[in-house]
């Protein structure tokens, strides 16, 4: 079995782009339907943390394996949503969430005349997909095992930095992270660049400064480094062009 | 039969990290604007020139690092093993999705979202029909049907589950968490899914075959297992549930049904998800968790923050099954909640009335009504049944731990094998790898009778 993981390769042939889709606009629909996802799931009180978390996970996969312009980015993140929360121990009714879809984001969703119907025949899809391997490991774990790992930092300063790895992994949804990184390592990366953010030095002048080591050998900090960078190019893009400004898809 | 990933106590939705006094993690960096996250200033013991390499691209014109964000990272880490895709499906089915691909006319003007893919292939798609001849229904529930089945292939048994669907809500979650947690869990003592159909309408999962489950063998053995059956068993049962309880699973349906047997001796935990929610849209724990007689006090009373001694406590009673041939705990249902009056009472009346000296959270439970209960002291296993003797003292202290009434104190399943009821195994029996059956040591093979 797959750990659905890619190698950065992959990014540049996905289905999409086979299609004709250019790698600025396939990142930018994966941004897309991340926001709508999460937009909806927080209508229904999901929570990035298992629910938001997993359905991106999915949302990304399938698009490695079908294009953007056979399977709608809109109707797929419903899906997702809605599998997630079925998966994850925190169902949500079709209907419910098509309701929510439509109410948050009208002009993207009216337009749909059996939304529910749409949402259920993706999931088939989905499911087939996706293989039935439905058990996504997030980041979030990992991240708290490494709380314990600084004995040497104010307590107040490490709960601080994982505070705000937390939200940078939140975010990193957005990004192709998840499939072409291991969740630990998510929580590695993230967490050193909330170090980095805060100025932190999580460890004595005579240590290892890769404190991550230990667990994971032969990482070294560029690498580490440039899977920082895709979160923080998420900022850097979004600051200027919000994702569905005026709560719109683009279209090219 | 629902299977779940749990994690910390105190709900698997939050962040155990509070800030003022609240659990809600910040969930966007945009509406966090930290002190220094635009400013180089950071230090410490990482490189310099590194912290500038981060923040020297935040102050950069967006577009030119957008435009070719994969371009930044153009080495793969040494340590991983990336596939350059995922293995073809395990399932042989292709379905069609002709009809749910959007096609949109040709416009006179170039447009990507029109672009229609060219008509592929299809493969013609493999029928569960047509690959598996029906023997014998092995039996029936509201929600699955299973078929002993042979294979046209090659000729070997397998059983089939047919899960009926409901077309309101999709797949039943059920089966989804019973497909997705059963491809992670690949243990000698848990049932192999094989393969997975989603056609005609329906969802079937292809399930090696076991000869029996100990339920059907109980009723062959009235008066419970011999005294090494019970301990081969037992190992059994302890070993898949700590493989799964390492993989933060819990089966939350444990019962003698559940449990299969094979023509060896070899058993296998089953059905990991088929067991009715309560209800949806609310978050699925609920009391309702696995079958009464085998459902603990604390879940009994209402508790809906269990973790892995909620199985746990199903071992035990198991454990005492297999010994005497009868539940230990059968208690009769209600028709309200908690309407568990008559279990809690069978519990209690055998291992005493709770403490709340020794449990102090029991206060906190919504169904705890100490007053509706005759003061009972605990007994020993022998008053309870002579047959326990079967277990010796070693064993019916083992079963103590299993039955403890607060769950804190309940034997985990790694503590309880290396109890010393099973110090007649060879050490070897821990060394196993997970896909190798315990009956692979010639010790174990030669103790068996089943």
């Amino acid at each position: 079995m797959s750990d659905w993981i890619w190698p950065l390769e992959a990014l540049k042939t996905t289905p999409s782009i086979r299609a004709g889709l250019t790698k600025e606009q396939e990142l930018l629909w994966r941004r897309e339907g991340i926001k709508l996802l999460s937009e909806v799931g927080n209508a229904l009180n999901c929570k990035p943390r298992p629910t938001i978390g997993v359905a991106a996970v999915y949302f990304h996969r399938f698009y490695m394996i079908h294009s953007f312009q056979s399977f709608s980015r809109e109707v797929t993140a419903l899906s997702c949503l809605f599998l997630a929360g079925k998966v994850e121990d925190f169902p949500k009714k079709c209907k419910d969430v098509c309701q929510a879809a439509v109410t948050h984001y009208p002009e993207i969703y009216s337009k749909y005349q059996n939304l529910v119907d749409d949402v259920m025949g993706l999931e088939r899809v989905l499911l087939h997909s996706l293989k039935f391997d439905l058990h996504v490991a997030l980041p979030y774990d990992a991240l708290l095992d490494y709380k314990m790992m600084f004995p040497d930092m104010n307590r107040e300063k490490i709960t601080d930095a994982v505070q705000i790895a937390w939200t940078f992994i939140n975010d990193s949804i957005y990004t192709t992270l998840c499939i072409t990184t291991e969740p630990q390592m998510i929580a590695i990366a993230l967490l050193h660049l909330a170090f980095t953010v805060k100025g932190y030095q999580p460890v004595q002048k005579n240590m290892d400064p890769c404190w991550w080591s230990a667990d994971v050998s032969n990482w070294p900090q560029e690498s580490v480094d440039k899977a920082c960078h895709l979160v923080l190019d998420f900022y850097a893009a979004t600051k200027e062009k919000p994702v569905l400004e005026k709560k719109k898809l683009t279209t090219f | 039969m629902l299977s779940r990933v749990f994690s910390q106590k105190g709900g698997s939705t939050k962040s155990p990290i509070s800030k003022n006094g609240t659990n809600e993690m910040t969930q966007s960096w945009h509406s966090n604007h930290v002190n220094g996250a635009s400013s180089g200033s950071g230090s410490g013991s990482t490189p310099e020139h590194h912290n500038k390499n981060i923040f020297s691209f935040l102050s950069r014109q967006s577009r030119s690092r957008s435009n070719n964000p994969s371009e930044t990272m153009s080495t793969v880490p040494l340590n991983k093993n990336s596939p350059s895709m995922p293995p073809p499906p395990s399932s042989n089915t292709v379905a069609d999705f002709t009809h749910l691909r959007r096609r949109r006319p040709r416009s006179a003007h170039y447009d990507p979202n029109t672009i229609t893919l060219p008509a592929k292939e299809e493969v013609t798609p493999q029928d569960v029909n047509d690959l598996y001849k029906r023997i014998d229904k092995l039996g029936e529930g509201s929600y699955a049907t299973v078929y002993k089945c042979e294979s046209k292939l090659d000729g070997s048994i397998v059983a089939l589950k047919e899960i009926k669907l409901q077309f309101q809500e999709g797949l039943p979650f059920t089966a989804i968490r019973e497909a997705s947690l059963l491809r992670n869990l690949r243990h000698a003592n848990i049932v192999s899914l094989h393969d997975i159909f989603y056609q005609h309408h329906q969802l079937t999962f292809v399930f090696e075959y076991m000869k029996m489950d100990l339920s059907k063998y109980l009723e062959q053995n009235v008066y419970g297992l011999d005294s090494i059956d019970i301990k081969l068993l037992l190992f059994q049962l302890l070993r898949g549930l700590d493989f799964c309880h390492r993989k933060k699973i819990l089966h939350r349906d444990l019962k003698p049904q559940n449990l299969l047997l094979d023509e060896d001796g070899v058993l296998k935990l089953a059905d990991f998800g088929l067991a009715r929610a309560k209800s949806v849209p609310s978050r699925t724990y609920s009391h309702e968790v696995v079958t009464l007689w085998y459902r603990p006090p604390d879940v009994l009373m209402g508790s809906t923050d269990y973790s892995t001694s909620l199985d746990m406590w199903g071992v035990g009673c198991i454990f005492a099954e297999i010994c005497t041939g009868a539940a230990l705990f059968p208690g009769s249902k209600d028709s309200h909640y908690p309407g568990t009056k008559d279990q809690l009472d069978m519990i209690f009346s055998i291992r005493g009335t709770p403490d709340e000296k020794k449990w102090p959270e029991v206060k906190t439970l919504p169904g705890y009504t100490p007053e509706l209960f005759p003061r009972y002291r605990e007994l020993s296993f022998i008053a309870v049944n002579p047959m326990f003797t079967k277990i010796l003292k070693t064993g019916q202290e083992l079963l103590g731990m299993l039955l403890q009434l607060r769950p804190e104190s309940r034997v985990s399943a790694a503590s309880a094998m290396l109890h010393p009821y099973f110090a007649s195994f060879p050490r070897e029996v821990h060394l196993l790898a997970p896909s190798q059956s315990i009956f692979r040591l010639k010790e174990l093979k030669d103790l068996r009778s089943l």
